[in-house]
This record gives structure tokens, C-alpha cells and sequence, in this order.
């Protein structure tokens, strides 16, 4: 493995159990994050982007869900069969998340102090409880929450929408996790907040050296924050590369049609680009590529697994158009 | 788009009191609407957009009588309707209509699509052939005739926000105001309710107020776009005098906060600090002055009026012409 390469996910395929059938979570996942890189995995809802980042700390709910396949190499663990007691050290020590919406993930009848203390308890017991509370008030602010020593004593109901973002981001940082998984952080916020946010993550980043898995399905805000991009449709990268090479080069036609149909503020438009169609339903998403029936270049080889092709060592996507065999109707 | 004006708002004042106490007396108000003024014109796309909290939603609920005015008046063409009763307001109700946000929670899961759109022409135009026109609002809105027997649930986010577009339609509205209906939505689907929406005022000559929080949605759908913050506008303009010479600090500073999806355009710096003030305790003098890099003492002690400086270019800033020069 590569020294640089913090975490390796290797053909990851989460399912889950429904009353209907087997529906694919991710299916043949595989990415990896180097050390002080931030990734972003980009996708519609029902992508599968947020399953394969849950896989990672092992948080699907089991049953109905089950990584049946693939490995999740991290400091030489296997996290896909990893027992619940290791896990636990990895949970928030290691490996920490951001959820989406900061009003339901905090514990609203418990101090926001305390909630962030929690983890530091678990992880480093040696820590006496003044120590926890000295380390809790640095974090808020750490993460850019004035009068820290008084919101520390608050509830959340008492803060608003972007500072349970902070303190959400705080909680995730008292361990100093070298990987933070950041699921959506921004969606449910303003787009003046945002931009605070995306900062801060970027800066605390860069202060204490950790990587960032970015989840969203927001290409404006993986434009701004990512080294490299993963594109995902119906449980699969359809499209993998540096950022510039996404956006610059991209070779998918999803992509493509995701990225002419966004209305965008630097470049006058006229009619808005749409790409037919919905999502297929993921108990019956077609075989072979999963956006041939969406898309305006279907080959009649499309009902055929499609092939991966790399334009550069970072860059591949999964596409018949690029095959040797592939040609244009 | 025509001369004639089909909706004007004039100082529109929406409060809701605050109740402390044994006997829920009133101990004052959150101003969400504090003296809104605007016009729309028939066939015109009207914007609103500001962060959450600003009262762009209120409006439009105001509009339809969903919450009180206040104070102020709203006209539909020359008619005020501002506090007319239920009874009067009736004949008003068709020409005015609502796309609401979440196409989840505003379709009656227990009512079949047929129903769902049928009830509004049953309401207003007891002599129409339902079925027939049922029919035509589907396929207006997008969708195949199939749909009338199945329920909501069975439908998409994309495909629900349709059934709510024809269920507008069905009342022959002149206005729609479209409160974010697409922020639930995914992008590739999101562009396909803006086309639509966009051809349907070509179409019928619809008039829109278009309410979002998404700068570049707005920017893309509106003819004019007014820029609330705590319950005022801070600026009005054309969209492209709006985007190309933003005048108003806090303008400036939402647009700044967009992310730019071209990572070959990106910026470190953050446009703006601080958060939105509550709306229970707003700042004195102009409202924005807390967050504002330019405040001046004169900032803190008086409210700035909303001034005419250009071809309906309206803003209210007290020092709009120094920051222009700079």
C-alpha cells in the first residue's frame, strides 16, 4: 500500500433487506484517501454516497443492512470485519463524522459542553473532568464560537442552525481524528453560513493534518474543497479524478449533464440543460451501465457491464464511449 | 411580458406578538415583514431572496391571506384585497396561487392526483369537464394521464412538485408564487421544474413570485429580484443590473458567498462574519449594520430608506455612492 494512502476502500458493495427485495446501498465501491486530502463524493440522493461513508464507521444499521463484499483497509485493520470492541476505539478517536442536519444530531436535553465532552471521556479516561472542560472550551473556540466558556453550559435549542454546525464540528475534532467524514455539513445551512463553514473546515484541516471525506451532492461546493472527486450514480463511481480533471475533462456523460443542467451565477443561460428522466428505482436499476436509459448516447453495448478507462493516473471513468470497442450510432 | 401591473405590495407590515406569562400578554412583536413594498407585472418574473428567517415566506403567505397583514396594503390589479373577509376574498383566490416548498407534506397523501387536482376546478368552475381538464393540467404540468388513479406516495420529488404545478394551474391563476420549490430537489431534477415552470409563463403569461434562497436558481428564473434581510428589502434591481452592479454591502456579500463550481475560480476568503440577528431583538438603525464591514455611527442611529438610484434601481444604504466609487 501506499504511505500516503490513509484509507483504502476496496470494492465495497453494501446491501440492504426490504420487504421488496435486495436493493445495492453501493455496489463495487472503491476509493482511497491520502493523507491531508480532501475527497469529495459526489452524488444525487440515493447515490449511495452516504451508505459507503456509514459502511466506513460501520454504522449501517445491520439488519436490514450488510457489507457482503469488499474491504475498508485502514492503519492495516480491515474495517469491514473488525469487531464492534475496535470499532469503538476507531469511532470518533480516529475516524469522525459530521452529520447533515446539525438540528436533530445533537441530544437536545443535554448540555452542548457535555455532548462534546463525551467523546473525550470514552477515548482518553487518564483525562481528570476540569482537564475535559478546559479541552471542551478550547474546542468551541477552535471552531470559531464566541463566549465559549458560557455556550458551553448551553442546550442546543439554544444556538442557532450554523453554531450546531460548530459545535458539531467540534465534537468531531476533540480527539484529533485523522479522518473526518463530513456527510452534507453544509445543506441544511445559508449560503452566507456556508461559506463560514467550508473555512473552517478547510482551516482546521490544515491545522491538525487530517483528511476529509466530503459528502454532497453540491458540485459548487466540491469546486471549492476538493483534491479529488468521486462521482457516484445508483451505487457506483461513475467518474473518479483530481478536481480539475472533473471538472475540466469530465469524460462521463452524467457528469457532463449534471454540470450543464446546474444554473449558475458567473455564466449568463438561456434554456437550463435537463437530463431526461429519474434516477432508476434501486430495486431495478437496469443492467449493465446504470445511466443508459437516462442517457442522450446510449450504444446498444451499454447493456453490458461498462469498462473502466483511465485518461491519466488519477482520472478513470466507467463509460463504453471510451472502449476501443465503443462507437457512436 | 406586459405594462400592466397584476400584484402591488405597499409597505406591508407582518408582526407576530410574543406572549409571556399567567395571562399570554402581549410583550412585543417579531417584526417578519417590517414595510415591504414591490409591484409585479403581468407575465413578469418577480425574485425574492434573502437567508432563512428574512420573511421572504411570509410574504407570500400574506399575499394569499394565509397570515394577517398588519399593516400596508396588497392590490391584485386595481382591487385591494388586503382585509377583505373569506366571502370577498373567494373570486380573488383562483387568480392567485401557491407552489410550496416540499412536494412531501403538501399533497394530501389520502387523495388520488385525480381528486388532488380536481377539486380546485369542482371549487371554482362547478360546470367544467373535470376529467377532460384534468387531462390538459397533467400534461401541462408534465405528466401522463396514467397518474390520475395513483396516490401521491407512488410519485418521485420531481414528479409530486408537478402535481402540485397542475394543481395551481387548474385554478386559472394569473399568479403564482412559488415558495422554493425546488430547493428539495436533486439537480438534474431541479432544472427540469425550471424549464418547465419557465415555459408555462410563456405559455399562459403567467406572472411569478419566485421565492428562494438558491442566488443562482433566482438569478436564472426572475426578471427583477428584491433582496431582503430581517424583514426589509435592502435592494431591488433588474437581474442583470442586480448581478452586475450590486450596490447594497449585504448584495455584495451573498453573492461573494456563493460557491463558484469551477475550481479553477475558487476563493479563500469568507465574504461575510457573524450570523443573522434574531428577529426578536433587531439591531437599531439600519438592520444589517451588525455584519456590515462599512458601518458608520450613522449606520447605528438611522434607519436607511430604500432610494431610488437608478433606472428601477432601488437600494438602502447609506453610503451606496461612496462604496460605489471605491
Amino acid at each position: 500500500m501506499d504511505p500516503d494512502i490513509l484509507l483504502e476502500v476496496k470494492d465495497l458493495q453494501t446491501t440492504f433487506t426490504t420487504e421488496d427485495g435486495v436493493v445495492n446501498g453501493c455496489n463495487g465501491v472503491s476509493y482511497s484517501l491520502k493523507k491531508g486530502e480532501t475527497l469529495a463524493v459526489v452524488g444525487e440522493s440515493g447515490s449511495g454516497k452516504s451508505v459507503t461513508a456509514m459502511s466506513i464507521l460501520r454504522l449501517i444499521p445491520e439488519p436490514p443492512g450488510q457489507i457482503v463484499r469488499g474491504q475498508i483497509l485502514f492503519d492495516g485493520i480491515d474495517l469491514t470485519t473488525a469487531s464492534e470492541k475496535e470499532m469503538r476505539k476507531i469511532r470518533g478517536k480516529e475516524i469522525a463524522m459530521i452529520f447533515q442536519e446539525p438540528m436533530t444530531s445533537l441530544n437536545p436535553v443535554i448540555t452542548v459542553g457535555r455532548q462534546i465532552g463525551e467523546s473525550l471521556k470514552l477515548h482518553e479516561p487518564q483525562l481528570s473532568s476540569t482537564k475535559i472542560k478546559q479541552r471542551v472550551i478550547e474546542l468551541l473556540d477552535l471552531v470559531g464560537i464566541p463566549s465559549a466558556e458560557q455556550r458551553c453550559n448551553e442546550f442546543p435549542h439554544q444556538l442557532s442552525g450554523g453554531m450546531k454546525q460548530r459545535v458539531m464540528i467540534a465534537m468531531a475534532l476533540a480527539c484529533s481524528p485523522r479522518i473526518l467524514i463530513a456527510d452534507e455539513p453544509t445543506s441544511a445551512l445559508d449560503v452566507t453560513i456556508q461559506a463560514q463553514i467550508l473555512s473552517l473546515i478547510k482551516k482546521l484541516q490544515q491545522q491538525l493534518d487530517m483528511s476529509v471525506l466530503m459528502i454532497t451532492h453540491d458540485l459548487a461546493v466540491v469546486a471549492e474543497t476538493a483534491d479529488s472527486v468521486a462521482v457516484m450514480y445508483s451505487g457506483r463511481i461513475v467518474e473518479y479524478g483530481a478536481v480539475d480533471e472533473i471538472f475540466h475533462q469530465s469524460k462521463h456523460p452524467y457528469l457532463d449533464g449534471l454540470k450543464k443542467s446546474m444554473p449558475r451565477l458567473d455564466i449568463e443561460q438561456e434554456e437550463l440543460y435537463t437530463i431526461a428522466g429519474m434516477v432508476p428505482n434501486p430495486l431495478d436499476i437496469p443492467s449493465g451501465c446504470p445511466f443508459r436509459s437516462r442517457c442522450p448516447q446510449e450504444m446498444a453495448c451499454c447493456q453490458n457491464e461498462p469498462p473502466t478507462i483511465f485518461f491519466s493516473d488519477s482520472h478513470y471513468a466507467r463509460c463504453w464511449l471510451y472502449a476501443d470497442g465503443g462507437h457512436h450510432d | 411580458m406586459t405594462d400592466q401591473l397584476v400584484l402591488k405590495v405597499e409597505d406591508l407590515k407582518v408582526y407576530f406578538p410574543v406572549k409571556k406569562g399567567l395571562l399570554k400578554r402581549t410583550v412585543g412583536h417579531v417584526k417578519a415583514v417590517d414595510g415591504v413594498s414591490f409591484e409585479i407585472k403581468q407575465g413578469e418574473t418577480f425574485g425574492l431572496v434573502g437567508e432563512s428567517g428574512c420573511g421572504k415566506t411570509t410574504i407570500g403567505k400574506a399575499i394569499v391571506h394565509l397570515e394577517p397583514a398588519f399593516a400596508g396594503k396588497i392590490y391584485y390589479k386595481e382591487q385591494e384585497i388586503t382585509n377583505l373577509s373569506e366571502a370577498e376574498m373567494r373570486p380573488y383566490r383562483a387568480t392567485t396561487q401557491m407552489i410550496f416548498q416540499d412536494p412531501y407534506s403538501s399533497l394530501n397523501p389520502r387523495m388520488t392526483v385525480a381528486n388532488i387536482i380536481a377539486e380546485p376546478i369542482r371549487f371554482h368552475r362547478p360546470d367544467a369537464d373535470v376529467t377532460a381538464e384534468i387531462t390538459a393540467y397533467l400534461e401541462m404540468a408534465g405528466l401522463r394521464k396514467e397518474c390520475m388513479l395513483r396516490y401521491p406516495h407512488e410519485f418521485s420529488g420531481g414528479q409530486r412538485q408537478r402535481i402540485g404545478i397542475a394543481r395551481a394551474l387548474a385554478c386559472r391563476p394569473e399568479i403564482i408564487i412559488a415558495d422554493e420549490p425546488v430547493s428539495a430537489l436533486d439537480v438534474s431534477i431541479q432544472s427540469q421544474i425550471i424549464n418547465l415552470l419557465k415555459r408555462l409563463q410563456r405559455e399562459l403569461g403567467l406572472s411569478y413570485l419566485f421565492i428562494a434562497h438558491d442566488l443562482s436558481v433566482v438569478k436564472h428564473i426572475s426578471d427583477r429580484i428584491g433582496v431582503m434581510y430581517l424583514g426589509c428589502l435592502m435592494e431591488v434591481a433588474t437581474t442583470k443590473e442586480l448581478y452586475n452592479n450590486p450596490l447594497h454591502p449585504y448584495t455584495q456579500a451573498l453573492f461573494a458567498s456563493v460557491p463558484i463550481p469551477d475550481p479553477r475560480k475558487r476563493s479563500a476568503k469568507v465574504p461575510l462574519q457573524g450570523e443573522i440577528p434574531s428577529p426578536l431583538n433587531v439591531p437599531p438603525g439600519c438592520k444589517f449594520q451588525t455584519r456590515c464591514p462599512y458601518a458608520t455611527e450613522l449606520c447605528r442611529d438611522r434607519v436607511p430608506q430604500l432610494e431610488q438610484v437608478g433606472d428601477g434601481h432601488l437600494v438602502a444604504c447609506h453610503h451606496w455612492n461612496n462604496l460605489h466609487k471605491k
